[in-house]
C-alpha cells in the first residue's frame, strides 16, 4: 500500500513539474503574447496593450499568474484560447474522444501483431528469426506519417476499402491505427522475442517440458506471459509514441482530434491551448507509467511463483 | 526516439557484419550525397518545366518529375543536405545540452544530481513531437528552429546517459586520483570524465540522428518547416501528398528516402553498438 | 479601438479574398438537370468543404465558406437571375429615385424567421445598421453596402435604404448572402454570439442551423413551412432534402478521395489537377464554373523602389509565361488571365487580350535600361551593388497550394531574367501591418465580385488597405479615379463598362499588375444528387436538391 502512495506521490509530483516547466518555458520566451493577441497595432495605440494584457490576466506578478495557473489545473480551467477568445477546455472537449479512439485502437493493435510476430518466430530456425528481425528494423524505421500515406494511397483512394477521413465508425478507424501501430508493433516484437527465448531456456521451461507440456502449450500458458512483461514496462514509451505520432496522422488522414487542434495553434502561437495539449499529454504519460510500475512486480511476481513450482 | 529502446544484444559470429557494412557503405553515400549534390542530381533542383509537369519515373526523369515539372530525384538529392543536416544539428543541440545537465548531475553533488534527474523525469513526461511543437509555438516555425526544437526533447535521454556514464567514470580509480592531486571538479569533468563518457553518447547519437531526421520530416510535413521552393523531404511529401492518386511519386519516394536513412543510420549505430559492448 | 478593427478587417479581407475568389455573378449558367425522375423529398446531403469560415455572421464574414454553407439560412431583398438582372426575392418590389440615393423596398408580408419572428422594414433597418455598426466589425458587408446612410421604416412593410452618394452595385450587393438577415430577436438579444455558429444564427431561409461540430461539422435541417424561395411559381417551397450536413475537410486529397470512395455526396474546391482524372472516370458529375470577378493577380507596389521603376514593372510583367504556368500546373483546368478582370466578369475588357504578354528578350532589356546590368555571384541583376531582388507577401494561413505553386513558378521566372523573389510567409498580423504601411513588393490575390465595380476597390487612390479597400499596387493615378468616380454615378451599363475597360487598358500598360490564371469553382456531385445546380454568384442552391 506503501508503494501505491509513493508511485501516486511521485506521479503527482511530476505533473506539478511539467505545469511549472510549461509555465517557465512559456513566461521566458513569451514576451510577445500579448503582441500575438492584438495584431499590428500594438504599438501605435496608445494603452491596447495593458488593455489585453489586463484582460487575459497577463498584467499580473508572474507568481500570481502561476498561482493561479496551478489552481485552475486542479478546477479543471485550462484558461482562455489567444486566437478564438473561447475556453480552451471548450476547444478540445469534442477532440479528445477521437484521438483516443485512434490511440487505444492503435495500441491494441500493435500489442496483438507484437505478440503474434514474436509467438510465430520465437525459438524457430535462424532463417525464419533473420527474416522477422529485419523485417521488423524496417517497420521500426517506416515514419507513421509516410505509412498513413502509403495505406491511404492504396488501400483507400485505390482499392476503396476504408474511408480517406473523419471519424465516423470502426471503418474509419483501420488505416489511421494500422499507420500508428506497426513501428510500435515492431519495437516490442523485437523485445519480447528476446524474453521469450530467454524464457524458453530457464528451469521452469525444462521441467514443464519433462511434465510433458506440448511446446505450443508451454508458449502460450508460460512464456507469453513473459513476453507481456515488456509491454508494461515499455508501456510508458508507447504511449509517448502514439501521442506523437496522432499528431501527424491525424493530419495525414484529416481526423479530428487533439493533434489537428495542436497543429493550428502551433501555427498561431496560441500558446493556452498548446501548453494545455501538452500538459494533458503529459498526465496520460503519468497515469500509464503509474500504472505499469504497479503492475509489473504483481506480474513479475507470478511468473516467479510460477517458475518456483 | 524508437531505437533508443532496443538495447540487443552484441550479435555473435560474421553475419552480423552484413549490416554493418551496409549501413556503413550507405551512410558514406549518404555523406556524398549531401557534400557534392550536383555529382548525383541530373537537374537543377528548383528549375521549373511547367509544361512537363506530373510526368512519371523514365530515363529522364528517373523519379518523375512534380507539380511544377521539376526533377523529382534531384530534388530528393538536394534535399537530402537541409533534411539530413536538421536531424544532424538536433543531435548535436541534444548531446550539447545533455552533456551539460550530465555533467552537472555527475560533478554537482548530491542536490544538482537529484535536481538533474527530477528535471529529466519531468521532460520525459512530455511526448517528443509534443515538446517539439511546444518549442516551435515559443520560439516560431522554420529549418533552423524545428532542429532546435528537436534537439530540446531529445536533450533528457543524452543527459540521463551521460550522467550515468560520467558517474560510472568518476567513482573509478584515476578520477579519485585526480582528486586526490587537487585537481578541481571542473577540470576533471572535461579533461577526463568527458571523453569517457564520449563511446555511448555516439552511440546513442547516431541512433537518434535516425529519429531526429524522422521527426523534422514530421514537422515539416505540417508546415512548420524550411519555405518553398526550398527542396526538403518533409515538405516534399507535403506537396506531393494531394498528388497522391494522380502522381504518387511526388510523395512516395521522399518518404522512402527518409526510411533509407533511419535504416542506414541505425545499421551503423547497432553496428558501433556491438562493437563498444564486446 | 476602430483603428484597429478596421485594418485587421481590411486585412482579412484580402486575405480570404485571396484564397476565397469564388462567389460571383456569371451570365449564363448551367441547364438544369434533366433526369426524367420525379423529386423525392427525403435523405441528408454530405456536403464537404474546405473548413470553417472566418465568422458565422455573414454580417462579419469575409469568406466565401460563410456564403456557401449560409445562403441556405439567409434569404435576401432580391435575386440576380443568371441573365444578370433581379427579380423579388423578400422585397416584392422597389424603387431607385432619380438622384440614385434611396432605394425603397416593398417587402413580403408573410416572411418569417425560423424563431417566428415577422420579417419587416424593422427588421431590415436593423440588420443593414448591424452591418454598418462599428462593433459588428465587418469584414466585407460594410465595403458592399457602401456609402450607407441609414434606413428609413416608411411603413411596416416598406424600406427606404438611403446612401449618401449615388450607388449603383447596391442591388447586386443586396442578392448576396453577406447582406442577408439575421432575426432582429437574435440580434436583439444575443448578437455577440451569431459569430459562434449553431442556434445562434437564425434566418428566414429554406434550412435552419442546428448545430456546429467545432472543426468538424455543421448540420442543418428543413425549415418546415418555408414558401418564400425566389423565381417562385413552381409549386414547390420547402426543401426536398432533410437536412445537410456539411463537413470541414481542409485537405485537398482527403476531401476528393472521400467524394470518389463515396463517402461524401458533394464535395467543393475540387483541384485543378484532380478534374481532368475525375472527369475521366465518369463517375461524379463535376460541375464548375469560372470564378467572377478579378483572376489570381500579382500586384506591383509602385511606392517601393525598384517598383517605383515603370521599367522594372513591365519587366517583371513580361519575364513570366503565364500561359505555360497556368496549363502546366493546372493541367488545361484553368485558363490564362489577361485583365484585371476575368473573361465572365460584366465590364471585361476583351480588347486587351494579346497587348501584353511574356516575351523574355523584353523584360532583359527593360532591365538593361533601367540599370541593372551587373550580375552577383548567384546570377542576380545589380545596381550600384545593390541586387534586385523583390518581397512577395502572402499569409500562410490563407495561401493554398495552388497559390503557393504559382509563386514558387514566378520566383524561377524571374530568376531567369535575373531577379529574385523572395518569398514571404507572414502571419495574420503580419500581413496585415505589411499592407497597411506598404512594406513590400508584391501581394497576390484573386477576387469575387459581381462585376466591374471592384475596379473602384482595387485601384481607386482612395482604397488603399490602410482604407479599407484592395489596392496593393498603392496607384494614386488622377485619371483612373475620374474613370472610377465617373462610373459610380453612371447609371448606363455599356458607358459603366467603357469607363472600365479604360482602367483595365492602363493599369496593363503602366505595369500594375501581372494578372495569372482564372480559377475555377468546382464541386464534384455524386450521382444519386440531382438538382444541384450554382446560382450566378457559384453559390449552390440546396433547397432544389434532391436525393435518390
Amino acid at each position: 500500500m506503501r508503494s501505491v502512495l509513493r508511485r501516486v506521490v511521485a506521479g503527482v509530483a511530476v505533473l506539478w513539474g511539467a505545469v511549472t516547466l510549461t509555465f517557465l518555458a512559456v513566461a521566458l520566451t513569451g514576451g510577445n503574447q500579448v503582441d500575438s493577441v492584438i495584431g499590428p497595432d500594438a504599438a501605435s495605440v496608445p494603452g491596447l496593450r495593458e488593455q489585453v494584457a489586463a484582460q487575459y490576466g497577463l498584467d499580473r506578478p508572474l507568481v500570481v499568474q502561476y498561482a493561479d495557473r496551478l489552481g485552475g489545473l486542479l478546477t479543471g480551467d485550462l484558461g482562455r484560447s489567444y486566437q478564438r477568445g473561447q475556453s480552451v477546455w471548450g476547444l478540445l472537449a469534442d477532440q479528445v474522444g477521437p484521438t483516443l479512439a485512434l490511440a487505444a485502437t492503435a495500441a491494441v493493435t500493435g500489442v496483438g501483431l507484437a505478440v503474434l510476430l514474436a509467438v510465430a518466430t520465437a525459438g524457430r530456425g535462424r532463417a525464419v528469426r533473420r527474416a522477422a528481425s529485419a523485417l521488423e528494423a524496417l517497420i521500426v524505421a517506416l515514419p507513421p506519417f509516410w505509412l498513413g500515406i502509403v495505406l491511404l494511397s492504396v488501400f483507400s483512394f485505390g482499392l476503396r476499402w476504408f474511408p480517406a477521413f473523419g471519424a465516423d465508425g470502426p471503418a474509419s478507424l483501420v488505416l489511421p491505427a494500422l499507420a500508428l501501430a506497426l513501428p510500435i508493433a515492431g519495437v516490442l516484437a523485437q523485445v519480447m522475442r528476446q524474453e521469450l527465448e530467454v524464457a524458453e531456456g530457464r528451469p521452469f521451461a525444462l521441467s514443464a517440458r519433462a511434465r510433458g507440456l506440448g511446446e505450443r502449450q508451454l508458449l502460450l500458458r508460460h512464456t507469453l506471459r513473459h513476453a507481456l512483461l515488456p509491454v508494461t514496462t515499455l508501456s510508458a514509451w508507447t504511449v509517448g509514441t502514439l501521442v506523437g505520432g496522432a499528431v501527424l496522422v491525424e493530419q495525414v488522414f484529416s481526423r479530428p482530434g487533439l493533434g489537428r487542434v495542436l497543429v493550428e495553434a502551433v501555427k498561431h502561437r496560441d500558446t493556452p491551448v498548446v501548453t494545455a495539449v501538452v500538459t494533458l499529454a503529459a498526465l496520460v504519460f503519468v497515469v500509464t507509467s503509474a500504472l505499469a510500475d504497479l503492475l509489473y512486480p504483481v506480474i513479475d511476481a507470478r511468473l516467479r511463483t510460477e517458475e518456483g513450482r | 526516439m524508437t531505437t533508443l529502446l532496443v538495447h540487443r544484444r552484441p550479435a555473435r559470429g560474421a553475419a552480423s557484419r552484413l549490416p554493418a557494412v551496409v549501413g556503413g557503405l550507405a551512410v558514406a553515400l549518404i555523406a556524398a550525397v549531401l557534400l557534392f549534390p550536383s555529382w548525383f542530381a541530373t537537374h537543377s533542383p528548383e528549375t521549373n518545366d511547367v509544361l512537363n509537369a506530373f510526368a512519371p519515373p523514365s530515363a529522364d526523369h528517373l523519379l518523375g518529375t512534380d507539380q511544377l515539372g521539376r526533377d523529382v530525384f534531384s530534388r530528393l538529392v538536394h534535399g537530402a543536405r537541409l533534411s539530413v543536416t536538421i536531424g544532424l544539428v538536433a543531435t548535436v543541440v541534444g548531446v550539447v545540452l545533455g552533456s551539460a545537465l550530465g555533467l552537472a548531475a555527475a560533478a554537482g553533488g548530491k542536490w544538482a544530481d537529484v535536481a538533474v534527474m527530477r528535471l529529466t523525469d519531468v521532460w520525459l513526461a512530455f511526448p517528443e513531437v509534443l515538446l517539439a511543437l511546444l518549442v516551435i509555438a515559443l520560439i516560431g516555425p522554420g529549418a533552423a528552429n524545428v532542429a532546435v526544437a528537436i534537439g530540446v526533447a531529445a536533450t533528457p535521454y543524452y543527459g540521463r546517459l551521460v550522467r550515468g556514464q560520467a558517474l560510472a567514470v568518476a567513482r573509478s580509480e584515476y578520477v579519485e586520483a585526480a582528486r586526490v592531486l587537487g585537481i578541481g571538479p571542473v577540470r576533471t569533468a572535461l579533461r577526463h570524465v568527458l571523453p569517457n563518457v564520449g563511446g555511448p553518447v555516439v552511440v546513442l547519437a547516431s541512433l537518434g540522428t535516425g529519429s531526429a531526421v524522422v521527426a523534422a520530416a514530421g514537422l515539416s510535413l505540417l508546415g512548420l518547416g524550411p519555405l518553398p521552393p526550398t527542396p526538403e523531404w518533409g515538405a516534399m511529401l507535403a506537396e506531393g501528398q494531394s498528388y497522391l492518386s494522380t502522381a504518387w511519386w511526388i510523395a512516395v519516394f521522399p518518404g522512402a528516402a527518409i526510411v533509407a536513412v533511419v535504416l542506414a543510420v541505425t545499421a551503423l549505430g547497432r553496428a558501433v553498438q556491438s562493437r563498444s559492448l564486446r | 479601438m476602430p483603428s484597429r478593427s478596421r485594418l485587421l478587417g481590411l486585412g482579412l479581407t484580402l486575405l480570404t479574398a485571396a484564397v476565397v475568389g469564388l462567389a460571383g455573378c456569371a451570365a449564363g449558367g448551367a441547364a438544369p438537370e434533366q433526369s426524367g425522375d420525379t423529386p423525392r423529398r427525403g435523405g441528408t446531403l454530405t456536403f464537404g468543404t474546405t473548413g470553417e469560415p472566418d465568422s458565422w455572421d455573414v454580417h462579419v464574414s469575409v469568406s466565401s465558406l460563410s456564403a456557401l454553407a449560409l445562403r441556405s439560412v439567409h434569404d435576401s431583398l432580391v435575386h440576380q437571375k443568371s441573365d444578370g438582372t433581379f427579380e423579388p426575392w423578400l422585397a416584392k418590389s422597389w424603387t431607385v429615385s432619380d438622384d440614385g440615393l434611396r432605394y425603397t423596398f416593398q417587402l413580403r408580408e408573410d416572411v418569417t424567421f425560423s424563431d417566428g419572428t415577422r420579417f419587416d422594414a424593422e427588421a431590415v433597418k436593423a440588420n443593414f445598421d448591424h452591418v454598418v455598426d462599428p462593433a459588428t466589425k465587418s469584414r466585407n458587408a460594410k465595403t458592399i453596402i457602401g456609402p450607407y446612410a441609414g434606413t428609413e421604416v416608411a411603413g411596416p412593410f416598406t424600406a427606404v435604404v438611403t446612401f449618401k452618394s449615388p450607388f449603383s452595385p447596391f442591388l447586386s450587393a443586396a442578392s448576396s448572402p453577406y447582406l442577408g438577415f439575421h432575426s432582429p430577436k437574435a440580434l436583439a438579444e444575443h448578437r455577440a454570439d451569431i459569430a459562434a455558429g449553431g442556434k445562434n444564427v437564425v434566418g428566414t431561409g429554406p434550412f435552419v442551423f442546428t448545430e456546429l461540430k467545432a472543426g468538424q461539422e455543421a448540420v442543418f435541417t428543413r425549415r418546415e413551412g418555408y414558401a418564400w424561395a425566389p423565381g417562385g411559381g413552381t409549386g414547390k417551397a420547402e426543401s426536398y432534402l432533410d437536412g445537410f450536413r456539411l463537413q470541414f475537410l481542409a485537405d485537398d486529397s482527403a476531401r476528393v478521395g472521400a467524394l470518389s470512395s463515396g463517402q461524401l455526396d458533394v464535395a467543393d474546391q475540387v483541384p485543378a489537377t484532380r478534374l481532368a482524372e475525375l472527369r475521366a472516370q465518369g463517375r461524379v458529375q463535376l460541375k464548375d464554373r469560372d470564378n467572377v470577378g478579378a483572376p489570381f493577380t500579382y500586384n506591383f507596389n509602385v511606392t517601393k523602389a525598384p517598383f517605383d521603376d515603370k521599367d522594372v514593372r513591365l519587366a517583371v510583367q513580361s519575364a513570366v509565361d503565364t500561359e505555360a504556368i497556368t496549363k502546366g500546373l493546372f493541367q488545361g483546368s484553368y485558363s490564362r488571365a489577361w485583365s484585371v478582370l476575368t473573361a465572365s466578369t460584366p465590364g471585361y475588357a476583351a480588347e486587351v487580350e494579346r497587348t501584353w504578354g511574356y516575351d523574355q528578350a523584353k523584360a532583359k532589356g527593360l532591365l538593361d535600361k533601367a540599370g541593372y546590368t551587373a550580375t552577383d555571384p548567384e546570377g542576380y541583376r545589380t545596381r550600384d551593388g545593390k541586387r534586385l531582388a523583390l518581397d512577395l507577401v502572402y499569409a500562410s494561413e490563407f495561401t493554398s497550394k495552388e497559390q503557393l505553386d504559382y509563386h514558387t513558378a514566378l520566383k524561377d521566372s524571374l530568376k531567369q531574367v535575373g531577379v529574385e523573389l523572395v518569398l514571404k510567409p507572414l502571419d495574420t498580423p503580419s500581413i496585415v501591418k505589411a499592407f497597411g504601411t506598404g512594406d513590400y513588393h508584391l501581394g497576390a490575390f484573386s477576387f469575387t465580385a459581381p462585376d466591374g465595380s471592384l475596379l473602384r476597390t482595387a485601384f481607386h487612390s482612395a482604397s488603399l488597405p490602410a482604407d479599407g479597400g484592395s489596392n496593393v499596387s498603392r496607384v494614386s493615378d488622377p485619371e483612373i479615379d475620374g474613370w472610377l468616380d465617373e462610373a459610380l454615378r453612371t447609371a448606363d451599363v455599356g458607358a459603366r463598362n467603357a469607363l472600365y475597360a479604360k482602367v483595365q487598358r492602363k493599369v496593363l500598360a503602366e505595369g500594375l499588375v501581372l494578372p495569372t490564371f482564372v480559377g475555377k469553382r468546382s464541386f464534384g456531385v455524386q450521382p444519386r444528387v440531382h438538382g444541384f445546380e450554382l446560382d450566378v454568384q457559384n453559390l449552390p442552391r440546396l433547397d432544389q436538391v434532391w436525393v435518390g
